[in-house]
């Protein structure tokens, strides 16, 4: 019982990127794939993520059950390549309101300190 | 200038202000002849203290608004000059682009430098050699071949190829940081063992799994 907790609890903790990248995967939903996924976090946050970054997340997000993946349709602009479909489980939504919570939690009641470092 | 402090002077502001300028030192001129006048038809010394200090004050007037003229000139030509620029670039980008933007079929014929292509396909796990090429092909034909041209776009491909492959293999980017030499080759036979056959590590090149031990 202890060592399942202590799993969840390990599978529920996000990094910021994952954050990040598991959020533009709820925005976009249905439509949320590798190019969809970059732009939105280019157009939201101003960060110009490497695709190969994005994957790399995903890998982890969908080995900690977080995303779920189903191959697309092959384009003539992506040159007949096929896309890469990425769903958020109702695990990846759970791990998100946690990670949203622990943020909130700690920043209730506090200060924002300047950006020059001032407090 | 009276123009707001963002936006940078217009043509009519300049000429105002040159109009300005010129009446100040229509002014000045006419309290410096008057002084002269007085000096030669020996005036007291009062009046001609008191024609100094006009004079004085013409004088500084003429001083801050030819300042103010040369401040608003400078401006409104590094404006049009800006002005200029950015048409040129448009236009460049729109010379390159007339072509593509005139035929659908002829910008789906352009394709991303193949040895770009090959390079990511050899340097990429086989997982994801399906998916990260075709989303950089369609983000190349979407977004960045109609807006910056051919040419930005081919270099913004490229960009991004060797973003990915260090993202993937973060051996590349510590074998640049370690700039060669022995301890670079030590790096990279690490590098190659971890990131080949090891974890795979995020952008910033820490073990993923690190963070939840």
């Amino acid at each position: 019982m202890k060592l399942k907790s202590l799993l969840t609890m390990s599978r529920a903790s996000l990094g910021e990127f994952e954050h990040i990248v598991l959020a533009a995967v709820l925005r976009l939903r249905p439509d949320a794939y590798g190019m969809m996924i970059r732009r939105e976090i280019l157009d939201r946050t101003g960060q110009d993520a490497a695709i190969g970054a994005v994957y790399t997340t995903l890998d982890r997000l969908q080995a900690k059950g977080l995303v779920s993946s189903h191959i697309g349709e092959k384009t003539p602009e992506r040159g007949g390549r096929s896309k890469k479909y990425f769903e958020i489980t109702a695990s990846g939504i759970e791990a998100l309101q946690v990670s949203v919570e622990r943020l909130t939690k700690m920043w209730d009641g506090v200060l924002r300190p300047k950006p020059a470092g001032g407090v | 200038m009276e123009g707001s402090k963002d936006m940078p002077p217009s043509a009519a502001e300049v000429a105002a202000a040159e109009r300005k300028y010129c009446a100040a030192m229509r002014e000045y001129n006419e309290l410096e002849e008057i002084f002269r006048n007085a000096q030669a038809s020996d005036a007291d010394m009062d009046t001609l203290v008191m024609f100094n200090n006009s004079r004085d004050e013409a004088r500084s007037l003429a001083r801050a608004a030819g300042i103010a003229f040369e401040e608003a000139k400078r401006d409104c030509h590094a404006a049009e000059a800006a002005d200029r620029a950015a048409s040129a670039t448009s236009y460049r980008i729109a010379e390159q682009n007339t072509d593509l933007l005139d035929d659908p079929a002829k910008q789906a014929s352009v394709k991303p430098p193949s040895l770009a292509e090959k390079t990511l396909y050899l340097l990429l796990h086989k997982r994801h050699r399906e998916h990260i090429p075709g989303d950089l092909e369609e983000e190349f034909q979407t977004f960045i071949l109609p807006k910056f041209g051919l040419r930005y776009a081919k270099r913004w491909y490229w960009f991004q190829v060797i973003r990915t492959i260090v993202a993937n293999h973060p051996w590349v980017s510590r074998f640049i940081a370690a700039g060669g030499g022995g301890f670079g080759l030590y790096q990279i036979a690490k590098g190659v063992f971890q990131g080949f056959w090891g974890n795979e590590f995020d952008e910033a090149g820490q073990d993923p799994n690190e963070e939840h031990r």
